[in-house]
């Protein structure tokens, strides 16, 4: 039914024996071109230089990283092509969710041991689909979402058998574009028909994005008793706690989830964060030990949780002096490691110093604590970047505990231009710097009329929130949800009216404005794609 | 489990042990399929012997799929990864899967479903129970196997029927039991049967759960196994 002749293969196991008799098969359904790799890093190498058709992995490859690693490091680094087909091996059936997040799924799991057959009625079925979806995928990729919606529109009213995954593709888009009524209302539709897990995950999204946790809450409830598997619905289920003030259940919630499936940086992540603010000192401290050493072959790793299982590590100081010794120990391996890892960034330098200078206060050496905060200040007068606001509330209060209020002040300031629109930032500002905070109106304003375009937007009437969006970029010009707001109004009234070539100019400027903002970001994906839908317009319209 | 010595947790012994004998069947029949290849089309026939083989170790391994998901099923935690499937393609799917082993054996397997019909399911697990049953009913069957599928009092009703002797009487009228995994029979028949009523019964709607029925005698001469998902 379908060549393969054309199509180049990667292998992926640890095993070569495995590998070798994979290869054949591959041969057998007409396959040439077909590399291999024994492990994670060597086929994330492979795929940077080669942009395969279909990678078969396999779920476990011993130390390094395992088959869910590399899909999601594949995804993020953007290193598969649209039509590329990834296929999970796994030695046990279905274990979709327990393995990986909704957004990273693999396009089909296939389980040990298989024939040539299973294999090539498995690709078969991919490649149809995969056809079929071709154009929805292209003009997703080229970020013509008019295109996207219409054509899966057209899959729906065709009644074709993929109309489920092009519904799931016209909500997805619809959230991306923050048209969250209509995108919930496929959601909630789809999953009143069924027990849909990406469209109860959808739904409780947007109710959470929309300030209704309780709703979300009782949606989720009602999924994870049905599904009890369903982790994406546990995490969701703790953001809706943690929006209702409840950070107790929330923790108890993600302690469950990840007693189900340890393997998950993400979510080990977000139970340190939560059980660091319920002070669960051990909790938060296994969490964040198991981030760390999980993130180390992950996609996801950061710099974050090395730091806040340095704070744990302090927190948890004052028993035995056996104990105490062991934990600082522990405490400057970490720091040790993270040093090592992100040589150079200076950020890290000013935090690793900043949580250096918390332990020597801990224990009671307050000249090396003062000396280690000085350097810290002088790394972050030399900062080129606004931090982020969770990290810049933790830095500003480090600072504020070692009597440096003016750094913890240039730190929030700087954040504040970026991130104006950030409640929670708010608050912490008022609260860390006191009556240092003048009401900032300007700022205000600009939130409320990003708000404004935002409905505007919603309702389709680009003009208006066009006109709301560039006044308030006026009054705040980096701050980043006004400027993806603009941009993606922007490139949306461009591709109505081709003609008028300065507004990709405008675009670019807008987003230029933003170009600092952290990796880290929830946005940053979104930055990223906008950045590369208007160069691509750019370029094919000779603007 | 009472009088736990062990320093290691059972399900991650028996996971890795499962996962690892997995891999050395998988090799095993990559190993014979390649033996297979080098005798010439004409003899093939008579070796009686790789019937067996093949028929034996597709029987071990549902038996580990089987082990690893019922143990799941007990801990709650069997993912249910809904999807929106054309039935008769799944239908055919399976027959090919069982392909070598029906020709050995010298049975034809036919699909009868509509056209276009789709449903709701969870496909591997509903792959892993239909196979358990595809291979209980080549052990039976004369020379002919069908798959139905149909839609019936809103629900998709799934008949894997043979022209063999038929269901056992006695396991007629006590499914029940068998359903319930409380016979202690001999032989794979019980727990596999268990294990199908235990997947159809994940599959739910609006309260009603799926379930299975044993038969015979309807589409054909001998058993019908059928499975009602609604």
């Amino acid at each position: 039914m379908y060549t393969y002749s054309d199509k180049s293969f990667l292998i992926i196991d640890d095993f070569g024996e495995f590998r070798r008799s994979v290869k054949t098969m591959c041969q057998q359904l007409g396959a040439v071109d077909i590399d291999q790799a024994a492990t994670g890093q060597e086929a994330v190498n492979q795929c940077l230089n080669k942009k395969y058709d279909i990678i078969l992995s396999d779920y476990n490859l011993g130390d390094g990283k395992d088959g869910q690693q590399i899909l999601e490091e594949l995804i993020h680094r953007r290193l598969l092509k649209p039509s590329a087909i990834f296929v999970m091996v796994t030695a046990e059936n279905s274990t979709a969710m327990v393995m990986g997040a909704l957004e990273y799924q693999p396009d089909a799991y296939l389980t040990k041991p298989f024939n040539k057959v299973a294999l090539k009625t498995r690709l078969d079925k991919l490649m149809e689909k995969k056809q079929a979806m071709q154009a929805i995928n292209n003009a997703l990729e080229a970020g013509k979402h008019s295109l996207v919606l219409k054509l899966c529109d057209q899959e729906v009213a065709a009644n074709s058998r993929y109309a489920l995954s092009a519904l799931r593709i016209k909500a997805e888009l619809l959230e991306e574009r923050g048209e969250l009524t209509a995108a919930y209302t496929l959601y909630s539709t789809l999953c009143k028909e069924r027990p849909l897990s990406w469209a109860i995950a959808g739904a409780a999204r947007i109710l959470i994005k929309q300030g209704n946790p309780r709703a979300a809450r009782d949606l989720l409830e009602s999924a994870t008793k049905e599904l009890p598997t369903f982790l994406d619905a546990q995490d969701l289920l703790a953001d809706a706690m943690l929006q209702l003030g409840d950070s107790q259940n929330a923790q108890n919630v993600l302690q469950e989830a990840v007693k189900r499936s340890p393997k998950a940086v993400l979510r080990q992540r977000k139970l340190g964060e939560v059980a660091l603010k319920n002070e669960d000192y051990p909790v938060a401290t296994r969490a964040f030990k198991q981030t760390v050493s999980q993130g180390r072959h992950s996609v996801f790793k950061q710099s974050d949780p090395y730091l806040k299982l340095a704070h744990c590590l302090t927190r948890s100081l004052g028993g035995s002096p056996v104990e105490d010794k062991r934990t600082s120990d522990e405490f400057h391996r970490v720091l040790n490691e993270l040093e090592t890892d992100y040589k150079g960034d200076q950020e890290i330098a000013m935090r690793s110093l900043l949580a250096q200078a918390e332990l020597h206060k801990t224990q009671n050496r307050p000249d090396d604590a003062a000396s280690a905060a000085k350097g810290a200040a002088k790394l972050l007068a030399g900062l080129d970047r606004a931090l982020p606001p969770d990290t810049a509330i933790d830095v500003a209060e480090k600072f504020v505990a070692l009597g440096d209020a003016d750094s913890a002040k240039q730190v929030l300031d700087a954040c504040a231009l970026l991130h104006g629109d950030d409640e929670n930032l708010k608050k912490q500002r008022q609260e860390i710097l006191g009556k240092a905070v003048k009401a900032d109106e300007a700022n205000d304003r600009a939130v409320e009329l990003n708000n404004a375009g935002a409905k505007f937007f919603e309702k389709g009437d680009h003009e208006n929130a066009l006109r709301n969006f560039r006044k308030a970029i006026e009054l705040a010009p980096q701050n980043i949800s006004i400027v993806l707001n603009m941009a993606q109004t922007l490139l949306d009234i461009f591709q109505a009216n081709p003609a008028e070539k300065d507004l990709l100019n405008e675009c670019l400027r807008c987003l230029e404005r933003i170009r600092h903002i952290s990796p880290e970001d929830k946005r940053y994906a979104r930055f990223q794609a906008l950045l590369r839908q208007t160069q691509q317009l750019k370029a094919e319209h000779g603007a | 489990m009472s009088g736990q010595r062990v320093g290691i947790a059972f399900p991650t012994v028996l996971a890795s042990t499962v996962h690892d004998m997995k891999n050395s069947l998988g090799m095993l029949l990559q190993a014979l399929d390649a033996i297979i290849e080098r005798i010439p089309e004409a003899v093939r026939d008579d070796l009686r012997e790789l019937a067996v083989i093949k028929y034996e170790s597709e029987r071990v391994n549902h038996d580990l799929v089987q082990l690893l998901a019922l143990y799941k099923i007990e801990q709650d935690q069997l993912p249910l990864n809904i999807g929106y499937h054309d039935v008769t393609e799944f239908l055919e799917e399976q027959g090919l899967l069982y392909g070598e082993l029906l020709q050995y054996r010298h049975i034809e397997l036919s699909v009868h479903a509509d056209e276009g019909l789709f449903w709701y399911f969870d496909a591997d697990l509903l792959a892993s129970a239909l196979g358990n049953i595809i291979t209980n009913t080549i052990r039976y069957s004369k020379s002919a196997i069908e798959l139905h599928a149909f839609i019936q009092d809103n629900a998709l009703q799934l008949i894997v029927a043979d022209d063999g002797p038929g269901y056992p009487k006695a396991m007629i009228e006590k499914q029940q039991d068998y359903l319930l995994g409380i016979n202690q029979s001999s032989g794979s028949t019980g727990l596999g049967l268990y294990f199908s009523g235990q997947i159809a019964r994940l599959h739910s709607k609006d309260g009603r759960q799926g379930h299975i029925v044993l038969a015979n005698g309807q589409p054909m001469s001998g058993g019908a196994f059928r499975m009602v998902l609604p």
